[in-house]
């Protein structure tokens, strides 16, 4: 669990602090999403956790321990750190980088090279192949990859990830996301992730964090900051189609009623309900079957369900 | 056409170890010291331009005085000799490591301390071998440079090929001072390619 208390920085010189008496909670094993325009303290409040910048006031904790009391140099090494702008070390192989972490703890080297080619099954790069390539021979997406096996190679209960998917290429984007969702689930890491980008914080975060300079305006689950935003300026930056995002954040499954309707299109269970309100909308109709992996319906959602408000989820 | 050189060619072996050795003995000294300062200098801009500004004052004096104001303070011989010609390393050397050092890309210096890096290990494990290849260049600049001005040593009885092509001047003799300035001018070549072979060698394993 990370909780920050009161925590403030000011920068020398700037007017105003760049963050301003901030208070959350995270709790353990979740995503949380720092998303806020540019400049409104994200990075600066990331940085504090693992004291790359020292907070002008204001305290930290990471599972009680209060880290304004650590030796930066120790905790770093037991929190997960992933940048927009990768940062791998060019002059050394994948399995260099990623060994990173273990070998400033003094692993031994028989347990590294395991753990690396866990790692680099884990983030889905063929170890036989992407063991000894120098990171200018790889990919954007296949440096993020290695970028994250090497944050999480001394598994760190916490991890840190500043924008991680901004350097990655649009199309590229949405693919990594999800395979990222799924690697983040399946190692239960307390994370912190920051974003300017709304769909990013909705869809990775269990919880989303908004601010506004540097002063936190609403915390809660994706679906609680689309339903309800907290002011104006909430109501403003999550835009006109909240309606529609909700539905992003929701299966199809969710609204299953039973019976097969002969004769109307089908839309894959794991669908969100966005897309299936898209295929009705394109296919004229008003009822979709549900399929499963093999083809099976499963059940039908019809226009009603699909359009009546849901319940927030917090 | 040559008459002098078959009939003396221990001499002229010797005055061309002499003149390595002068030259090498300078820009390993000189090289400890420029680590130092450009590493200390790199990253703090004032401490950074009073070093250049000593080091260039230095690098501009001429050689024939430099030595020549040395005798007073360390005699005759190569002593003298390989303190001037370490001052005429260091500009070239103390630059070129602070620029290697500045050259690490800061995503890279970021991470590494979001890592949990200390200071020490940093340095060489990610600031210095990804400075080497310009080190390397200030190295091999360093070494071109004074393997000329080592031939003005001999005047101070340093040794070296300075000693062919002074005898050659005193003696009217071409042959010697050809000798001299060929040998050295190949020294240089020599240096400059097998570095410049090592810098790219450097480069191609992982282009910053
Ligand atoms: N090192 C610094 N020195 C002075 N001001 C800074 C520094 N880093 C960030 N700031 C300022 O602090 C504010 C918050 O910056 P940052 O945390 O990077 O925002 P974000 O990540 O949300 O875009 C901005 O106004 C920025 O200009
Ligand atoms: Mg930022």
């Amino acid at each position: 669990m990370i909780r920050l208390e009161a925590i403030t920085k000011l920068y020398a010189g700037a007017p105003r602090p760049a963050v301003d008496r901030l208070d959350i909670e995270m709790a353990e094993g979740t995503t949380t999403a720092l998303i806020g325009p540019s400049g409104c303290g994200k990075t600066t409040t990331l940085r504090m956790i693992n004291r790359m910048i020292e907070p002008s006031d204001g305290r930290i904790f990471i599972d009680g321990t209060d880290v304004t009391g650590l030796d930066p140099v120790i905790l770093r090494r037991r929190i997960g750190y992933v940048i927009q702008q990768i940062g791998l070390f060019p002059h050394q192989s994948v399995a260099e980088n990623i060994a990173t972490v273990p070998r400033l703890l003094g692993w031994p080297a028989s347990r590294i090279a395991a753990r690396v080619e866990e790692l680099l099954a884990l983030v889905g790069l063929d170890p036989a192949r992407f063991r000894d390539a120098m990171p200018h021979r790889l990919s954007g997406g296949q440096r993020q990859r290695v970028g994250v096996a090497r944050a999480l190679a001394a598994d760190p209960p916490v991890m840190l990830m500043d924008e991680p998917f901004g350097a990655i290429d649009p199309i590229a984007r949405e693919k990594l996301q999800d395979e990222f969702k799924e690697i983040l689930r399946r190692v239960s890491k307390t994370i912190v992730m920051v974003t300017h980008d709304l769909d990013e914080a909705m869809k990775m975060g269990d919880r989303v964090a908004l601010l506004r300079d540097g002063r936190l305006v609403q915390y809660g689950s994706p679906d609680e900051i689309l339903s309800e935003p907290a002011d104006a300026f909430v109501e403003a930056f999550v835009g006109p189609d909240r309606a529609l995002k909700r539905l992003s954040l929701r299966r199809v499954d969710d609204l299953l009623a039973p019976g097969e309707v002969i004769g109307a299109p089908g839309i894959a269970s794991g669908a969100t309900q966005r897309e299936a309100l898209a295929r009705l909308i394109d296919g004229g109709s008003e009822v979709l079957n549900v399929r499963d992996a093999e083809g099976r319906t499963i059940g039908h959602v019809g226009r009603e369900a699909l359009l009546a408000r849901p319940e927030t989820r917090r | 056409m040559l008459r002098w050189v078959p009939t003396h060619l221990p001499e002229i072996g010797e005055a061309t170890l002499q003149h390595l050795v002068l030259v090498v003995v300078s820009v390993s000294i000189a090289f400890a010291i420029s680590l130092v300062l450009g590493i200390w200098s790199a990253r703090r801009p004032r401490l950074y331009a009073v070093v250049m500004m000593i080091s260039g004052t230095l690098f501009v004096i001429p050689s024939i005085a430099l030595f020549a104001l040395l005798i007073p303070l360390l005699g005759l011989g190569a002593k003298p000799a390989i303190v001037g010609l370490v001052s005429y390393c260091l500009l070239a050397l103390i630059r070129n490591v602070a620029l290697g050092i500045r050259s690490v890309p800061p995503a890279v210096l970021d991470a590494a301390i979001g890592m949990g890096y200390g200071p020490v290990a940093r340095l060489w494990r990610i600031e210095l071998p990804l400075a080497l290849p310009l080190i390397v260049s200030g190295v091999r600049i360093a070494t071109v440079t004074i393997i000329g001005i080592a031939t003005v040593a001999a005047y101070i009885n340093a040794g070296g090929l300075g000693t062919i092509i002074f005898a050659g001047i005193d003696q009217r003799f071409p042959e010697k001072i050809l000798t001299g300035a060929l040998l050295a001018s190949a020294m240089s070549v020599a240096a400059d390619l097998g570095l410049s072979r090592l810098e790219s060698r450097l480069r191609a394993g992982w282009r910053a």
